[in-house]
């Protein structure tokens, strides 16, 4: 069985997911992990598709260069290798949260600051919004510490003064209740 | 050990009775809360709707959670009410009644509570961190709430940071 990596974006309107399931429907092919989101006016997706023991990659291709023909969406495909697919994303355990006035290279401070921790980013997300009193940038990561947890609060606390934005680290606590 | 009721059963999503008879039955009740939160790994709390009781009773146990915290002991508590809220802060929470799903969720770093004992005396106690983040989400059982009803995404944080 393979499974391939899809990257599809188009502008966004109502429709461009079912538009994408659609297609994988007629492959019988199984939509496993995605993620989708609107950035501005993109709709942006990343899915992992498995697909049937008796499709090609070649029928793949050829469906979805007839999807990006009908919906105008723009689909890049990878194939996973079988270890990737067979390994669990990081659990996060602590999950940071940026914001101050826009500038560049606040993604940069940050996440140079956790790369040398090795510190991994599980999951990030950014805005860049205006506002009255300026231009103001969010960002919050989900990052696995690697057992490196308690440097974090430091680290970013020294990213914090030199890029003068805000900088908060919380520990994320596990229990079943 | 009584069967824990998952979601989406709708017992879970009945508002609980307070309860009013403070008698023997109470404690085999709480005994019976105690012994099913203790069945799997990790149990730091449970509420009586999970095992299909629809009363205003809940167990809290924080001193072996995986991470040592501040906490108040074992908790048998009734009729619990949050007096006051403090602070915010982001947790991952499990639950017994909604397997296999973790989620972040922003709870309130400290709160103060008021409930009876098993012999009906008022209480009041004083938690923060993990311990408070468990009896919240405990009384939100009484009230027919799930975690999963507040649970946020990187991308919902960053919408909360833009309000």
């Amino acid at each position: 069985m393979s499974s391939v990596l899809l990257s599809i974006s188009g502008h966004d309107r109502p429709g461009i997911v079912r538009d994408v399931a659609e297609a994988m429907l007629h492959l019988q092919a199984n939509i496993e992990d995605s993620s989708m989101t609107a950035l501005r006016g993109r709709f942006t997706m990343m899915l992992i598709v498995s697909l049937p023991e008796d499709a090609g990659l070649g029928e793949l291709k050829a469906a979805l260069a007839e999807l990006e023909q009908r919906t105008r969406l723009t689909v890049q495909s990878q194939v996973i290798p079988d270890e990737e697919m067979a390994a669990e994303a990081l659990d996060p355990d602590y999950v940071i949260t940026v914001h101050g006035a826009d500038r560049v290279g606040i993604v940069h401070a940050v996440t140079d600051a956790l790369a040398a921790m090795g510190v991994s980013v599980v999951d990030l997300s950014t805005r860049a919004h205006s506002s009255d009193d300026g231009d103001v940038y969010m960002m919050a990561l989900e990052v696995n510490s690697g057992g490196r947890g308690e440097a974090i609060q430091p680290t970013m606390q020294r990213v914090a003064e030199k890029m003068g934005v805000d900088i908060d680290v919380h520990e994320l606590d596990d229990g079943v209740m | 050990m009584n069967k824990i009721l998952t979601h989406p059963d709708e017992r879970l999503r009945q508002i609980c009775e307070p309860v009013e008879l403070f008698d023997a039955s109470l404690a085999s009740l709480f005994t019976q809360l105690d012994q099913t939160m203790r069945a799997g790994p990790g149990g730091v709390g449970i509420a009586a709707p999970q095992i299909g009781l629809l009363q205003r009773m809940i167990v809290v146990d924080c001193r072996e959670s995986r991470r040592p915290c501040k906490n108040n002991g074992l908790l048998y508590m009734v009729n619990p009410k949050v007096e006051m809220f403090e602070g915010e802060g982001l947790g991952r929470e499990g639950c017994l009644s909604v397997p296999d799903w973790v989620g972040m969720v922003p709870r309130a770093r400290q709160v103060c509570v008021s409930y009876q004992d098993l012999s009906g005396q008022q209480q009041e106690l004083e938690a923060s961190g993990f311990e408070a983040r468990v009896i919240q989400h405990e009384i939100d059982h009484l009230n027919g709430v799930l975690f999963i009803d507040r649970v946020v995404s990187t991308q919902g944080l960053v919408r909360r940071l833009a309000e």
